[in-house]
């Protein structure tokens, strides 16, 4: 256990944090924005481009699960997933409903690796290195079609039209991907 | 298999790596749900699918704006201040949301005080909350029209009591969704809501329907033999109030009338407060001709005909001819 009486392991400090957001408890949502905001504000700033609308979403996102926090079930997935597959639909819909603004022109300007939560994010930053390598070892016509679609915010119609193949090799394309990432993720998974 | 939509399996299958991806349209995204909510082995590659995508997302890790945290914990404050409706229903809701994961399957089948199971009665909250997302131009139930509550609660039985109680919870899931994106929009703040066969504004409606959920929940604790529990202070004193303030109308309808005379209702404990009201139609006139004093909870009870109103525990001073009639006309709108 840490000091502050958490888990270290994500699996049992997150129904007890759901639990007291389901009781109304404001400070679990400050831990769960201590803990995740980097990785929620970081997935709209990379698909929208924008820091102000990045922080409109990661800001949605956080309401979201302090409105409804028995959306997120535990046995389908951990939080991380939960809140990063709604702050990418959020970031999503954002580019769509602004289509074709510039996403490129700010990017990169203001990163930075900062993590409140040290055991969650050392923890974050392994498997995030295994998730890149799993990605930069995936064959290029993967890795660019799902480069492209998740922080593009393509579809897989417009990922086909992009790279000028069949719109049924791009959705092949992006699942063959994925799942290789989901199968190095499990490996990682299981040597934690 | 195909399907109205016009896609088939194997073609809903090729999708989910997309749709893990939200690179699918509207269309598409709802296909792949229907899909995945029936086909199991699909629904683990779909989690699996997420969750490679969202560790995509963790390679972008970036520090985000320093007063994002206080912005958001502002608008919870916000919200939970402003707009206490809103925030009983949120909370009551996802209490009984928890609850339903609690309930071990072998007592689904345990009576609880308004005679159904505790089953029939996880779908008589989906046939409660669905009559009003459906009222409120949100149907979340396909091909059920049913408004009268006790006809749309036995056609939603027949519907879902031979399946997994998540598939009933599932309708009410997205039906209290449905509800609290209506009641989030700034053009609904002032709303009337016909439903239920009674007026609402849109916070009595929200106060309501946590009165009622947190009733049914005490339903199923008590059934379980598990300790009631008592909702926030700030929105028991919410809902105890909405009671006392109907009661002049219930006075009314019930016969029960005193126009001219008024009373004092103090409820007592977390969440209590006292309120002046009219015996009738009319304005309410101090001094007060009663002054009853009952504990919220108790008195709760009273209005969800939980407890006999001659069994209420109360004091009161003045005319006590007054009382059995101002409790008896406290649970006129239950809908319980």
């Amino acid at each position: 256990m840490a000091e502050d009486g958490r888990d270290l392991q994500a699996s049992n400090w997150e129904p007890t944090i759901r639990a007291r957001l389901v009781a109304g408890d404001e400070d679990a949502l400050g831990e769960a924005c201590d803990q995740f905001a980097s990785f929620v504000y970081g997935i709209a700033f990379r698909v929208i481009g924008d820091a102000r609308a990045a922080e409109d979403v990661a800001q949605d996102v956080f309401m979201k699960l302090w409105e409804q926090p028995t959306g997120f079930e535990p046995r389908r997935g951990s939080l991380r997933t939960w809140l990063g597959t709604l702050a990418h639909r959020r970031a999503v819909d954002c580019v769509r409903r602004e289509e074709a603004k510039r996403r490129t022109a700010v990017r990169d300007a203001t990163r930075s690796a900062v993590a409140p939560d040290v055991e969650e994010m050392a923890m974050a930053l392994v498997t995030s290195e295994r998730v890149r390598s799993a990605l930069d070892a995936l064959p290029e016509e993967q890795r660019v079609a799902i480069q492209l679609a998740y922080f593009g915010g393509r579809t897989y119609r417009e990922v086909a039209q992009v790279l000028g193949i069949p719109e049924g090799t791009a959705k092949s394309r992006l699942r063959l991907g994925l799942r290789r990432i989901a199968v190095a993720l499990e490996r990682t998974e299981q040597w934690a | 298999m195909n399907h109205p939509t016009g896609y088939d399996d194997a073609e809903l299958g090729e999708l989910l790596g997309a749709y893990a991806l939200d690179a699918v349209d509207a269309d598409e995204a709802e296909a792949v749900e229907r899909y995945v909510a029936r086909v199991p082995d699909a629904a683990v590659e779909v989690d699996q699918l997420r969750t490679a995508a969202a560790w995509l997302g963790a390679t972008e890790a970036l520090s985000p704006p320093p007063e994002l945290r206080d912005a958001v914990l502002g608008a919870v404050r916000e919200q939970m201040r402003n707009d206490e409706p809103i925030s009983a229903y949120l909370t009551e809701t996802a209490r009984f949301d928890v609850l339903v994961d609690e309930i071990p399957r072998d007592c689904l089948g345990l009576r609880t005080a308004n005679g159904l199971t505790i089953h029939e009665l996880v779908i008589h909250l989906a046939a409660m909350e669905s009559l009003l997302a459906m009222t409120l131009g949100s149907p979340t139930e396909a091909d059920l029209e049913q408004p009268d509550i006790e006809a749309r609660t036995a056609e939603l039985i027949q519907r879902y009591h031979d399946r997994p109680v998540d598939d009933a919870r599932a309708v009410w899931r997205r039906s209290v969704e449905a509800v609290r994106r209506w009641a989030a929009a700034p053009e609904n703040a002032h709303a009337e809501v016909a439903c239920y066969d009674l007026f609402f504004t849109r916070d009595n409606l929200l106060l309501a329907r946590s009165f009622e959920t947190w009733t049914h929940s005490d339903d199923i604790r008590r059934a379980l033999h598990r300790p009631a529990r008592r909702p926030e202070p700030r929105a028991l004193n919410r809902m105890a109030g909405m009671s006392v303030t109907t009661l002049p109308i219930a006075l009314e309808v019930t016969g029960r009338a005193h126009r001219g005379k008024s009373a004092r209702i103090v409820l007592t404990g977390s969440g209590g407060g006292t309120w002046l009201v009219p015996l009738g139609r009319g304005e309410a006139a101090a001094p007060a001709d009663i002054v009853l004093t009952a504990d919220i909870v108790d008195w709760c009870l009273v209005v969800a005909e939980r407890l006999s109103p001659d069994a209420l525990p109360h004091e009161a001073q003045g005319d006590r001819s007054l009382v059995p009639h101002l409790v008896e006309a406290a649970s006129v709108f239950a809908t319980l």
